[in-house]
């Protein structure tokens, strides 16, 4: 019990929820998607014919694989599927018809973006030993990724979604737009009197279109699992998880295309350089940039600032991306020269050389943003914890707040449990003391009983919103 | 050998394997390291079974080092994460719904240990 002449610090204010209408938002972003996929498609429509005397011109005539004929058919079918079902949302919201409403959202947002990972799942079923030699070490890295999050962590689950993002819907979309860029640009910019001169350029722009439409499919996802997950989400840290794990997903799927299909000559080599050296170092460190915008803006006030780093996000990964990617072949000429005649240090020590040059300033600002984040999240924490354990409720005591404010203690705490107890011990622990971060996080009045009924103690309101946890102390 | 210890030999093993068949050219020619999502162009010798033996080391080597930590910290008493465990099973100790390995209720009575646990699901 407190002393009524003791001073209480006031709960720390919380901002308020900042997307008043998070499915305007979820549909733009799948339609954004869609236009520019039937943008690309009307481009190659209008192409100019390519027609040119040089053998290797032939790269710009190669038939439309199957898989990408399968992702029309769905995709255009998906279009008129969401039209229909968009009639019947807008009936259902005016009948106040709350289920058939959420189907048809989820409907919708499924036709329009599940046909993307057609793409993928080709890549990937057509070297599945490949494709589980390259999940071994993805698993490896979204573990560390996931838990970087010392303080308030997202569910496992939705790192796994949006690392599934990534490896299915991300990387297809930009498996499609890279094909179709291949097919219509070659119409529209080649100088077929002298072709020779044009494919600079050529080269340039399809690089930009890779990276911008990578970086898009992967951000689309991070900014969907954040829109529908957006309880679970503190700030940039959250972000910054999220998009680093839709960034492994993606790099899990280039690299079995580069390993089976572009380069198969050479699958270790492509190997070292994306699953070793470029595992957390490229893919995961841009979309993780772009995450880290869009979590800072779920978190910021209402307003133009909000958009800001939503862009702001978007255009480090993007031009982080492009920069990478025109940076190496510069700096891979050097690694030949530097190298030369020693072609195992070449690789050896040449190709993470080369990378940490490349990559190593973004991966330094990804460092510099976890940790700023996680700071911020330490000191709410603090600043919340002599409230929570003055408020009586027995669902913090002075005692759990210091361990729950270091997480060194912790990790030694669950790593004793897990002996003691075993994994189910584990996860409830773990559960525990979520959901007690969460209160000195977000002290929302529900969250209290949420704590006490995972300690085996009644509720304190009356009536609890919460359902029974059938997996509490029973 | 722990299973967790055999878990990780048999990673390693399996991660060598995959990498070293089939056996490619002494010296292939290698890719530019980009990321470009297209076909990129060659730029010089490359010995790939070098490529596949420092993946297959370094993969190794982290995951056996994780193991090794994983099984110090489990088997290392410390008296700090001693008072830590005391303190979460007080916590569950103090709800009158807990329920032990006897079926019995209440904070009380100790497990079939001499330690108050905390509940299983």
């Amino acid at each position: 019990m407190t002393s009524p002449d003791s001073v209480v610090p006031s709960p720390p204010p919380r901002p308020p929820d900042p997307f008043r209408r998070p499915w305007h938002i979820a549909l733009g972003i799948a339609l954004v998607l869609s236009a520019a996929f039937a943008t690309a498609q009307v481009l190659y429509w209008a192409a100019p014919e390519i027609t040119s005397p040089l053998p290797w011109m032939r790269i710009y005539l190669l038939p439309q694989p199957p898989a990408l004929r399968l992702t029309r058919v769905l995709l255009y079918s998906g279009w008129g599927v969401a039209l229909v079902l968009a009639a019947v949302l807008y009936g259902a919201t005016r009948a106040g018809r709350v289920r058939v409403v959420r189907v048809c959202r989820a409907a919708i947002l499924t036709v329009l973006l599940l046909p993307y990972a057609v793409m993928a799942l080709d890549t990937l079923a057509g070297a599945p030993l490949t494709a589980l030699l390259c999940l071994a070490t993805s698993a490896v890295a979204l573990l560390a990724v996931h838990r970087v999050q010392l303080y308030l962590r997202l569910p496992a689950r939705l790192t796994l979604l949006a690392f599934a993002w990534g490896a299915l819907v991300g990387s297809g979309f930009a498996i499609v737009m890279s094909m179709w860029f291949g097919w219509y640009a070659g119409g529209y910019l080649l100088d077929f009197e002298r072709p020779r001169g044009s494919i600079r350029t050529l080269l340039a722009l399809f690089a930009l279109n890779a990276d911008f439409f990578s970086e898009v499919g992967k951000a689309a996802g991070v900014a969907l699992v954040l829109l529908v997950f957006r309880r679970y989400v503190d700030g940039v840290v959250s972000g910054l998880v999220l998009g680093a794990a839709s960034g492994i997903g993606l790099n899990l799927t280039e690299t079995v295309r580069y390993m089976a299909e572009i380069e198969p000559g050479q699958p270790a080599a492509q190997f070292w350089t994306r699953q070793v050296v470029g595992l957390l170092t490229v893919h995961a460190v841009f979309s993780g940039l772009a995450g880290a915008g869009f979590g800072a803006a779920l978190r910021a006030g209402p307003g133009r600032g909000r958009v800001s780093l939503c862009l702001s996000g978007l255009l480090a990964a993007f031009g982080g991306h492009l920069l990478f990617d025109t940076l190496m072949p510069l700096l891979d000429r050097r690694r030949r020269d530097l190298f030369s005649g020693a072609e195992t240090l070449g690789v050896l020590v040449g190709v993470p050389l080369v990378t940490l040059i490349a990559a190593g300033p973004f991966v330094v600002l990804c460092l510099l943003l976890l940790r700023r984040g996680l700071r911020d999240q330490a000191a709410v924490l603090r600043a919340a914890l002599p409230v929570e354990t003055a408020s009586g409720t027995g669902a913090v005591t002075p005692a759990e707040g210091g361990l729950l404010l270091s997480p060194g203690r912790r990790l030694l705490l669950e790593l004793a449990v897990w002996r003691r107890d075993g994994t189910a011990g584990l996860r409830h622990l773990i559960r525990l003391q979520q959901a007690q971060l969460r209160l000195l996080h977000d002290p929302l009045p529900h969250r209290s009983d949420e704590v006490r009924q995972l300690k085996g103690l009644p509720p304190l309101s009356p009536n609890p919103t919460l359902p029974i946890d059938q997996g509490v102390s029973s | 050998m722990t299973r967790i210890s055999r878990a990780g030999l048999v990673t390693g093993l399996t991660a060598v394997v995959l990498l070293l068949v089939p056996p490619g050219q002494a010296f292939a020619q290698c890719a530019a390291p980009d990321y470009r999502g297209g076909r990129a162009l060659p730029s010089g010798a490359c010995p790939t079974e070098t490529a596949g033996m420092a993946s297959a080391v370094v993969w190794i080597v982290l995951v056996l080092a994780a193991l090794a930590w994983l099984a110090l910290a489990k088997q290392r008493r410390r008296t700090t994460t001693e008072a830590d465990l005391a303190l979460v099973d007080a916590g569950f100790a103090a709800g009158p719904g807990q329920e032990g390995e006897e079926g019995e209720a209440g904070s009380d009575v100790p497990s079939r240990t001499g330690q108050p646990r905390m509940p299983r699901s």
